[in-house]
């Protein structure tokens, strides 16, 4: 019985994770997140740096803008997920079918998420290119688990956030202002030593801060012990997972009842 | 010309109505506002960082500039594609009125909208983070941002010509906004740039009428950039002029190959 369960769940968990990868390829705005904007915030941050006489925090710019293309891609792609699936009119038909619609959205988001590795490539090269930063990674494993533990938590988070983009036919309006709230608590390009000392909890709630961190300690930008921030992404992960699941139970009754599922 | 201004009125009247019903209070208090404040605060923080408050200041005022030059220039573009996704555009190239009072009409929302997102970000972020700004010097800058903003959405109708039997209007426009935040000196001068960018800068509109604004912002008199503003508006009509002729023959060529439905 368990074992029929998985097998349906990573059924379902490859379908919609292929759908997603064909769906992408056709998607000028995925190629836009994912391609093209790491290069200009890439230009833009590394570039401040180089102009205000901070040339040695470049790597830290470039780690910052490669998790931002991460973010975009995620929390980009959840957001037109959601509202993709109102515009086919298949929303209430996903919703409706036994399957768990967060199951579906989750194979979704790690299909993007995988394919959004590509960003932190991208921002490495811009640096490389533009600026002569080589990328020097002292940890080189510890950077590549930090970074797969980032992208397994901002896709959990990003469940989040799509389960609440499906009250709402103005998904992708939100998306656009949820981004930068993110960039700034999480202290991506710039140190969180900025911001006022309340926003500290919120940040510590935010993987994105952990990722930053982790992936700038394993490059040997800053210091931190890179076993705390995998410590703090792997307990995040699980709670957004349990707030996401919550949240879906909640949400789909809700927009059940009222019906406005293909409001688009 | 009557006939001219009614179409014009009638484009504005649409105009409104479109964004009237996009823009809900929610859209507009949860998104509209937080989007412009918050992408302007994030680049100050960069530039906080990286040169100290000399630089942020010089950051917040490029970043107020160009909280207007996003929404001018992306939906100049996205106007047309907007039309082509809504099927109306057959009807208005085929109707006898003249498509151009139509079009501009359609963008007049977007100039206000262009203008508030300036407005929110200078009046949220400038007494915390100006310094030294002076209000008087802010309003004296008005009528350059607002001739900025007029000349950026000559290159936002460019883009919407040249996207026209593309579907790729509203990410090109999208991708050059955040370009011309590198190519124009919105966040560091562009001096700081290669000097092949530098030229590629000085020839986008937004590079001169955003130095006009800075230097205004910190006290020079309208005749000490008047030069600036000069060649801001040239470039802006020379966009404008490219986008008139392409637009035209685009639209020619769509009407052979009865290619304008396609989105």
């Amino acid at each position: 019985m368990i074992l029929r369960d998985l097998k349906s769940t990573l059924r379902v968990l490859n379908g919609s994770f292929v759908m997603q990868a064909k769906d992408r390829v056709t998607s000028n705005f995925f190629i836009g997140t994912l391609f093209i904007q790491p290069v200009i915030f890439t230009l833009l941050a590394v570039g401040t740096y180089y102009y205000g006489g901070n040339p040695d925090l470049g790597l830290y710019a470039v780690i910052g803008t490669g998790m931002i293309g991460i973010w975009n891609s995620n929390l980009w792609t959840s957001g037109r997920i959601v509202q993709d699936e109102r515009r086919y009119g298949t929303m209430s038909l996903l919703v409706a079918s036994p399957t768990p619609f967060g199951l579906v959205l989750a194979g979704k988001s790690l299909s993007n998420a995988l394919a959004s590795i590509v960003a932190i490539g991208i921002t490495f090269a811009t640096g490389l290119i533009a600026f002569q930063l080589q990328p020097d990674i002292q940890d080189p494993l510890g950077f590549a688990f930090g970074l797969l533990l980032t992208l397994i938590a901002m896709t959990c988070l990003g469940l989040i956030l799509g389960s609440i983009f499906v009250l709402t036919r103005n998904a992708g309006e939100f998306v656009t202002v949820a981004n930068y709230p993110i960039f700034i608590l999480s202290g991506l390009t710039f140190p969180l030593t900025l911001l006022p000392a309340w926003t500290r909890p919120l940040s510590s709630a935010l993987a994105p801060t952990w990722g930053n961190l982790v992936l700038n300690s394993t490059a040997g930008v800053i210091l931190f012990n890179p076993w705390i921030g995998y410590a703090w992404l792997v307990g995040l992960s699980i709670i957004y997972l349990l707030i996401a699941r919550l949240l879906f139970a909640r949400i789909e009754k809700m927009v059940r009842r009222v019906g406005s599922l293909e409001e688009y | 010309m009557r006939a001219y201004l009614q179409i014009f009125r009638s484009g504005v009247h649409a105009s409104w109505a479109m964004y009237s019903v996009e823009l809900t209070p929610a859209v507009f208090f949860g998104s509209k506002i937080p989007r412009a404040v918050l992408q302007a605060l994030f680049f100050v923080y960069i530039a906080l960082a990286a040169g100290g408050p000399e630089l942020a200041r010089f950051a917040l005022i490029g970043n107020a500039v160009h909280a207007s030059v996003l929404p001018a220039l992306v939906y100049m573009a996205i106007v047309i594609e907007l039309e082509k996704w809504a099927a109306t555009l057959p009807y208005l190239i085929a109707s006898p009125a003249h498509w151009l009072p139509m079009m501009v009409g359609r963008s007049a929302a977007t100039f206000a909208d262009a203008f508030f997102s300036t407005v929110v970000v200078v009046v949220i972020m400038v007494p915390f983070l100006g310094g030294d700004i002076l209000a008087l010097n802010l309003l004296r800058a008005v009528p350059l941002l607002l001739v900025t903003v007029a000349s950026v959405s000559g290159l936002g109708w460019l883009i919407g010509a040249i996207s026209l039997p593309l579907r790729w209007g509203t990410l090109i426009s999208n991708m050059t906004a955040y370009a011309m935040m590198v190519l124009c000196g919105v966040n560091f001068p562009i001096t700081a740039l290669p000097p092949l960018f530098q030229t590629i800068g000085r020839a986008l509109p937004l590079t001169h009428g955003l130095l006009a604004v800075r230097l205004v912002v910190d006290g020079a008199t309208y005749s000490q950039v008047s030069g600036l503003m000069l060649t801001e508006i040239l470039i802006g009509c020379l966009y404008a002029a490219a986008a008139w002729l392409l637009f035209g023959q685009r639209l020619k060529v769509a009407r052979q190959r009865g290619s304008l439905e396609l989105v």
